[in-house]
Order: structure tokens, then C-alpha cells, then sequence
């Protein structure tokens, strides 16, 4: 079957929903931005050596704090979340059966702000919706619809402008992503790997 | 994640694959006898680069297949331009499926003695009378525990496929460690 309809027209389309335009937002908010200071305030304040109570106590983030930011092939001059500004990223897809009964999937691409307190960083309104891979398979490759959502990630390291409600004044925003995570099959789809049938199931 | 190998059933259609730690006895040829479980070779970041560069530089379709189906690679992804990910760490396996879904509902088939027939005898097997009981008091018990600890649960020796994997949460977090 062809991938367009008789009149010429795609047959399913992928929808991206840009990132850049809402954390923007979402500094330029004063009560939102307040809540994003959580990580650099309240968990800062309450962290204790030997303790895990959050992400910024795993030994992943713990040794990017150290580390210059890489991009791409680019090595920049500033460290991993040296400025409070900068955010910290989740990632996570699942395939999804929209209608009952049927075996369509499509696969929802979600990002999961860290930098907002834990009770409230997994609340519906605080997941953000990037992008809605249609079906009815899974898709073949992941990588082609990955791609508009890792150009804003490399931006986001590289830094954005933005407004910083508290401070009244323009910043250079950095966001990075520290987690891409979901069940088996799509942790497999997501790192290129053959997944727990192959020879090499781990 | 790690790169052990799994190995199938000899001249059997069903084409499942197992992943015992250890290989004494299998029939066929394999790389590895015996894994040791502190020991076992896990993927490392640098190395996973330069095997998915591999993979994606094969000069053929069919060998770039064979380094796949070896290594379980399937090339480089464009995610790995960001540097603030590192693999495997970065890709964590959800935990409901792993413990919730699996790991403690085959517990409780080891213990009731009904893991796969092959559980006869063993040292493990709860007293049917015995696992009765604790099925019977964890039931009881959820009368008594607050609905915001989760959801109630249903009597683990009668109907396990009533579990969902909130109710196994409770139940091996909030009942079993006084009861087993």
C-alpha cells in the first residue's frame, strides 16, 4: 500500500510539538519559575552525603556536574547545571492503544521536567507532550521521528534565550537530558538495540 | 545491561530464548560455560559507541545484520549527539514491569509450588496450608490499611490473576515482610 491516499495526500501524519516555546514560557512564569528552582533550592538545602532522595543524588548526574557540556561534535566552554537556570530533562516513550479491542498503537513521545519538585513533576499538567508517532505499527525507525526533539536538545545545551520572571531579565537557558527510559521494548527501540527476543537480550 | 548470551532449546520449534548464568550441560558449542553473576560483562559507554559505529559501517546489508544479531546493536542513534546521556545508565528499564509484573509474581508461583510443574520437592515450596494462611491474613490485612497506602488486595493463594502490579506493590512493600 502506498504511503499517500488517492488524492495525493499523506495517509498518517507525525505531530511534533516544539519544546523551546514552553520552557520559555515556563521561566517567564513567576510561579512557575519558582517551582523550577526546586532542585537548586529546596533539594540543595535538604541533600545529605550517602542519600538518595532524588535523580541529583545518582552518580550519573553527580558526574556530569563536573563535566563541559558536549554537543554534537561541539565541546563548549560551560559545565553540566553550573547555573541554576539550567534544567534537567526525562524522556520516555510507550506504544499506546488508542481504540478498544484493536491492536493500533501509536507511540507518544513524552518529556519530564526534573527541576520541578517530585510531587509535582509527574503530574499530568507537568508532562509535557512532544510528539505523536502515528501508527498503526510501531515504528520502524525511531530514530527519523526522534529527530526534530534531539535538534531542540542540542540547542538547549548549546543555550537559548530566555526570561527570567524572578530576575526580571533575559538568560541563556540550558536544558539537558540526563534519562530516557520506558519499558523493554522501548528502551530497545530507543537505544538501536534488537530487544529481548535477540541473541543478545540485555 | 550486559552482553551475555542467550541460548535456545535444541531441535525444538519453539525458538525461545534462556539466559542461564550457567551452560554446563548444554548440548551446543557456546563462547561462555559459566557467567558469574558479580562479574558479568556489562556494556560500557565508550565501547557501545564504537560497536554501534561498527555496526553502522558494515559494508554490507547482510554482514551489518550479522554484527547486529551478535551484539544486539543496531547502529548509532542520533541521541547519542547529546552528551549529557551516557549508555546504558541513561536508559533505565521501568520498574513495574520488571519487579511488579514479573519478578514478584513468579515469586509467589515458587513459593505456592507452581512455577512451570517444576518445583516438586523443593526446599522453597511453601505448606499448602501454610500458603493458604498467609494468602487468607493478607487479605484480611488490607481491610486495615488506609486506601492512600494503594489499592486493596484480593487473597494472593486464591486469586492471583486478579493482581494488578499496584496491588503486588502493596502487598510485597506494606504485608509481606511481617508475614513471609
Amino acid at each position: 500500500m502506498s504511503r499517500l491516499n488517492e488524492s495525493g495526500k499523506a495517509r498518517r501524519t507525525f505531530s511534533y510539538m516544539p519544546l523551546i516555546p514552553r520552557l520559555r514560557v515556563f521561566m517567564s512564569n513567576r510561579a512557575y519559575a519558582t517551582c523550577l528552582q526546586y532542585c537548586a533550592d529546596e533539594h540543595a538545602k535538604t541533600c545529605r552525603n550517602g542519600m538518595t532522595t532524588d535523580i541529583f543524588d545518582g552518580l550519573h548526574y553527580r558526574l556530569l556536574l563536573g563535566e563541559r557540556v558536549v554537543a554534537g561534535d561541539q565541546h563548549l566552554a560551560h559545565h553540566y547545571f553550573l547555573d541554576h537556570h539550567d534544567i534537567a530533562l526525562g524522556f520516555a516513550t510507550d506504544g499506546f492503544a488508542p481504540f478498544k479491542k484493536r491492536k493500533q498503537t501509536v507511540w507518544i513521545l513524552f518529556v519530564f521536567n526534573y527541576n520541578l519538585p517530585l510531587d509535582q513533576r509527574f503530574q499530568q499538567d507537568n508532562i509535557l507532550c512532544v510528539g505523536i508517532i502515528p501508527g498503526p505499527k510501531k515504528p520502524w525507525d525511531a530514530d527519523s521521528f526522534i529527530y526534530p526533539l534531539v535538534q531542540e536538545l542540542l540547542k538547549l545545551a548549546v543555550s537559548v534565550s530566555a526570561y527570567d520572571a524572578l530576575s526580571h531579565s533575559i538568560f541563556a537557558l540550558h536544558a539537558y537530558l540526563i534519562t530516557a527510559f520506558g519499558d523493554i521494548p522501548a528502551v530497545s527501540m530507543l537505544m538501536n538495540m534488537k530487544g529481548h527476543n535477540g541473541t543478545s537480550p540485555c | 545491561m550486559c552482553k551475555i548470551k542467550g541460548i535456545g532449546i535444541p531441535d525444538l520449534r519453539n525458538r525461545t530464548l534462556y539466559v542461564p548464568l550457567s551452560r554446563h550441560g548444554y548440548p551446543r558449542a557456546t563462547d561462555v560455560i559459566e557467567y558469574r553473576l558479580e562479574e558479568l560483562p556489562l556494556h560500557l559507554h565508550d565501547r557501545f559507541m564504537v560497536q554501534a559505529k561498527t555496526v553502522e559501517s558494515a559494508p554490507t546489508e547482510t554482514q551489518r545484520e550479522e554484527l547486529a544479531k551478535a551484539s544486539g546493536i543496531k547502529g548509532v542513534l542520533h541521541l547519542s549527539n547529546l552528551g549529557s546521556l551516557r549508555f546504558p545508565q541513561s536508559f533505565p528499564y521501568d520498574f513495574m514491569h520488571l519487579i511488579w509484573e514479573n519478578l514478584i509474581p513468579n515469586l509467589v508461583l515458587f513459593w505456592s509450588g507452581c512455577y512451570k510443574g517444576m518445583d516438586n520437592g523443593q526446599p522453597y515450596v511453601l505448606e499448602p496450608h501454610i500458603w493458604q494462611v498467609v494468602g487468607a491474613t493478607s487479605a484480611e490485612a488490607t481491610k486495615t490499611i488506609p486506601s492512600s497506602f494503594g489499592a486493596s488486595i484480593p487473597d494472593p493463594a486464591k486469586d492471583c490473576s486478579y493482581f494488578t502490579s499496584s496491588m503486588w506493590s502493596v502487598w510485597s512493600l506494606f504485608i509481606t515482610p511481617t508475614m513471609l
